[in-house]
């Protein structure tokens, strides 16, 4: 896995509670949401989503309920919990404060093409 | 290219190790979601392009069956640890005391707080099946307790053969009630087969075991019910170690079928030995007590999976 994959993978809780915070969601929705506000950067196999759901769900993050719209069909709509919120805000600074520190942190470095050749 | 059917087929089959009913709301949800996708305009001009572009989309159903089955699963060993407390206790306190009164005493009052801190490790975990096999014992071991007789043959409670008589009653309503109970779990709400069966076998087990007792006595045999009692001692631990590291581990469902199917014959072997000795009515309804939530577990089981993934609603 290269290390973007890893940081992709690192940031799908994130992005799926980030989906979640303003009404509810089934998996099929989220999906199409990602990949919509991420110009199809952030795209996620529906073997990740769900398992990761069903998680979230037993972590108390997120609930799940059957609903039937009138002339649609079953769907799972996922909804965000209070305790969800509160991850979703700490995770949130947390990765602000990773890539605040790792830019600063380069930016103080040689280029590297100057510390090849000293 | 994977067919939306062949991926339902093999997904159905990785998800294994789960419930039926966890099953099931899984491939419903996977179902709608196939659903949604062949029906996207965005997906594809044509229905062949839509289902090549989702299929590309869901990744290998043996990572979802792996992914769900480890969330759903996760809890296990300690759940392992919790259920194995008890055949262990049970094993080595058949194996070291001698019979006396005072060792009874002694085991009862050692046994009694490991008892009650599992019942409340069980409500607090909220686990019916934990909790099913620790009042089991804990109601076993108290009325054993109050029957306790001195080294001279006296009842050392002043237990009256009315109170024999009662308890007795009092254990065949707690079966009927359980066997209601998780009866209705299983057809009712479709609860996982496999662990109603599971949860069930303790409070048989010690039910079919005392009624056993009452009844050898009322015969007058008390030869055969302590040949019974003495097989019984010797394979009610290692048949609950084994059930229960099997049972309760994540390994594949057909595997923890077995482990339960061979624990119920070795119990009912032992029940078997004493064939001369009791009413072969008796017998025959205690074999068939013991066979019932495991027909029905296996029965629901069976249902649902071979159950066609695409007819889910």
């Amino acid at each position: 896995m290269t290390h973007i994959q890893q940081l992709r993978k690192g940031s799908t809780v994130l992005l799926i509670l980030s989906i979640l915070q303003r009404e509810p969601k089934y998996g099929y929705q989220i999906m199409r949401e990602l990949e919509r506000r991420s110009d199809g950067y952030f795209t996620m196999t529906a073997a990740l989503l769900y398992p990761t759901l069903h998680r979230l769900e037993k972590d108390g993050l997120v609930k799940s309920e059957w609903r039937e719209g009138e002339g649609e069909r079953r769907r799972k709509y996922y909804t965000i919990t209070e305790a969800g919120r509160r991850v979703l805000v700490e995770r949130t600074e947390a990765w602000q404060t990773f890539f605040q520190k790792l830019f600063d942190t380069l930016a103080l470095q040689p280029p590297l093409a100057e510390e090849k050749s000293s | 290219m994977k067919t939306i059917h062949s991926y339902l087929i093999q997904l159905q089959k990785d998800l294994n190790a789960l419930s039926a009913a966890e099953r099931a709301d899984i491939l419903a949800e996977i179902k709608s979601h196939i659903d949604d996708g062949l029906q996207d305009p965005q997906m594809g001009q044509t229905p062949g392009e839509r289902e090549a572009k989702l299929m590309a989309e869901m990744g290998s159903p043996s990572d979802m069956g792996n992914g769900f089955s480890h969330i759903h699963r996760s809890h296990t060993w300690l759940d392992v640890v919790l259920a194995l407390i008890p055949a262990v206790v049970i094993f080595v306190s058949k194996a070291l005391v001698t019979g006396s009164t005072m060792d009874m005493l002694l085991g009862w009052l050692v046994v009694l707080p490991i008892y009650l801190g599992m019942i409340y490790l069980s409500l607090h975990r909220k686990s019916l099946m934990l909790l099913g096999w620790w009042l089991a014992w804990t109601i076993l071991y108290a009325s054993q307790t109050l029957m306790i007789s001195t080294d001279s043959g006296e009842s050392l409670f002043r237990v009256t053969q009315n109170v024999k008589w009662v308890t007795t009653a009092g254990y065949i309503v707690l079966l009927l009630g359980s066997l209601y109970y998780f009866g209705r779990k299983l057809w009712v709400w479709q609860h996982d087969g496999l662990l109603v069966a599971f949860s069930l076998q303790p409070i048989i087990w010690s039910v079919v075991s005392f009624a056993m007792g009452v009844v050898s006595i009322k015969l007058s045999s008390p030869t055969a019910l302590g040949e019974y009692l003495h097989l019984f001692t010797l394979v009610e631990g290692p048949l609950y170690v084994f059930m229960v590291v099997l049972v309760m581990s994540p390994a594949s469902r057909r595997i923890r079928w077995y482990a339960l199917i061979l624990s119920a014959l070795g119990y009912t072997a032992s029940i078997l030995t004493i064939w001369d000795s009791i009413p072969p009515v008796f017998i025959v309804l205690s074999v068939l007590i013991v066979a019932a939530p495991i027909i029905g577990g296996l029965t629901l089981d069976y249902r649902f999976t071979h159950r066609n993934p695409l007819a889910l609603t």
